[in-house]
């Protein structure tokens, strides 16, 4: 066994391992080196392990399972955070929804293309306003005067024959 | 309405049963698992994490949210898992508590609050006697030493050492060869033996 071989084998031992001990103690005997190396493992194995658990310690352990269920069940009551963001989305969506049709039923034009309009008749209301600003017209108006004055009697006059006519 | 456990534990023959019959058994509704799972393994989670902790108040902090986290991916994995595997509890426990302590170590180290040093220098209403202070300092210094080693070291070096896991356990939870578990339990406890060395020269001065 070589000195290599033998730290190795004394760190095995020292975490525990099972091993074939004849040839390490006859390397030991011969070794000085690996003697002080398999010290030195010891005593830095030995002081870097925690002390055992306090009494204290065990007898909260003893109440962790019950403590830990509880912390469980009341996780379990509360709602899950992405189970609570999709209930808050989707009565966000309904509300959205019922005030676009509350919006739609008051202004028929809510909800149509915003392509300009081609109007192609006024509304009642529309009209009545523009009838209202129109002047009425009097019973006896210019236009009913010159009309008047245009009228052709059916009978015709003498005078009235063109140039060419035979009386 | 109260449902019913589709699982069940005998009473009286909850050591005999897997680990992963009383989490399917618990996950079903029995109550009764679940105690029985966290006294199979709260020591050992327990024993990890503390090598993290200045203060026992935090390892047991630790320890109940490592259980709750393993129940946790249980939970989601199981419906993935179904009939075909056995969960594996014990690892993800394992696995979990040492994030836990990693991740604890990180913070208490970020926010500067100077935990091991707490475990001293907390102030005591009435004298402490000198042994016990020894003692505490002893201990500081032991798992300050122990952190110091590098992550994987320290890993394996907790794993074999303060939960007792053999080096094909070790190897399986953190995912490595026997023999990488094995070479890196070897350079811890090399580069301990030179930290304490050094200290011990320091404390001569």
């Amino acid at each position: 066994m070589t000195c290599d071989d033998c730290e190795a084998v004394l760190i095995d031992r020292g975490a525990g391992e099972k091993l074939e001990e004849a040839a390490l103690r006859v390397h030991l005997s011969a070794c000085a080196r690996c003697r002080a190396f398999d010290e030195a493992v010891q005593e830095a194995l030995s002081l870097a392990e925690l002390p055992p658990l306090s009494e204290a310690e065990e007898k909260k352990l003893e109440g962790l399972a019950g403590s830990t269920l509880a912390v469980w069940r009341a996780a379990e009551r509360r709602p899950h955070p992405v189970r609570r963001w999709v209930a808050l989305a989707t009565a966000a969506c309904v509300g959205g929804l019922v005030t676009a049709a509350v919006l739609s039923q008051r202004s028929p034009r809510v909800g149509r293309s915003l392509a300009p309009e081609v109007r192609t008749s006024l509304g009642t209301e529309e009209l009545s306003w523009e009838l209202a600003e129109l002047p009425l017209l009097e019973e006896s108006s210019p236009m009913e005067v010159e009309l008047a004055l245009y009228e052709v009697p059916w009978t015709l006059s003498d005078d009235s024959l063109l140039e060419g006519d035979v009386k | 309405m109260a449902t019913q456990p589709l699982l069940r534990l005998v009473k009286g023959e909850e050591a005999t049963v897997s680990d992963d019959a009383l989490c399917r058994a618990f996950l079903t509704g029995d109550g009764a698992a679940f105690g029985e799972l966290v006294s199979r393994h709260q020591r050992l989670v327990y024993v990890l994490v503390r090598r993290y902790c200045a203060r026992p108040e935090d390892a047991f902090d630790l320890t109940q949210r490592a259980f709750l986290q393993a129940f946790e991916a249980a939970r989601r994995s199981l419906p993935r898992l179904g009939r075909r595997g056995p969960v594996p509890f014990r690892a993800w426990l394992v696995r979990i508590s040492l994030n836990l302590g990693k991740n604890h170590l990180r913070q208490t180290r970020r926010w500067a609050e100077a935990p091991l040093e707490a475990l001293v220098h907390e102030a005591s209403p009435t004298p402490v006697p000198s042994e016990t202070v020894e003692r505490a300092q002893q201990e500081r210094l032991t798992r300050a030493t122990v952190l110091e080693l590098p992550p994987r070291q320290r890993e394996v070096f907790t794993l074999r050492i303060d939960g007792d896991l053999s080096f094909a356990e070790v190897a399986q939870t953190l995912g490595i060869e026997e023999s990488a578990a094995k070479a890196s339990f070897h350079c811890a406890v090399r580069r301990l033996r030179e930290l304490f060395a050094a200290s011990k020269e320091e404390k001569k001065r």
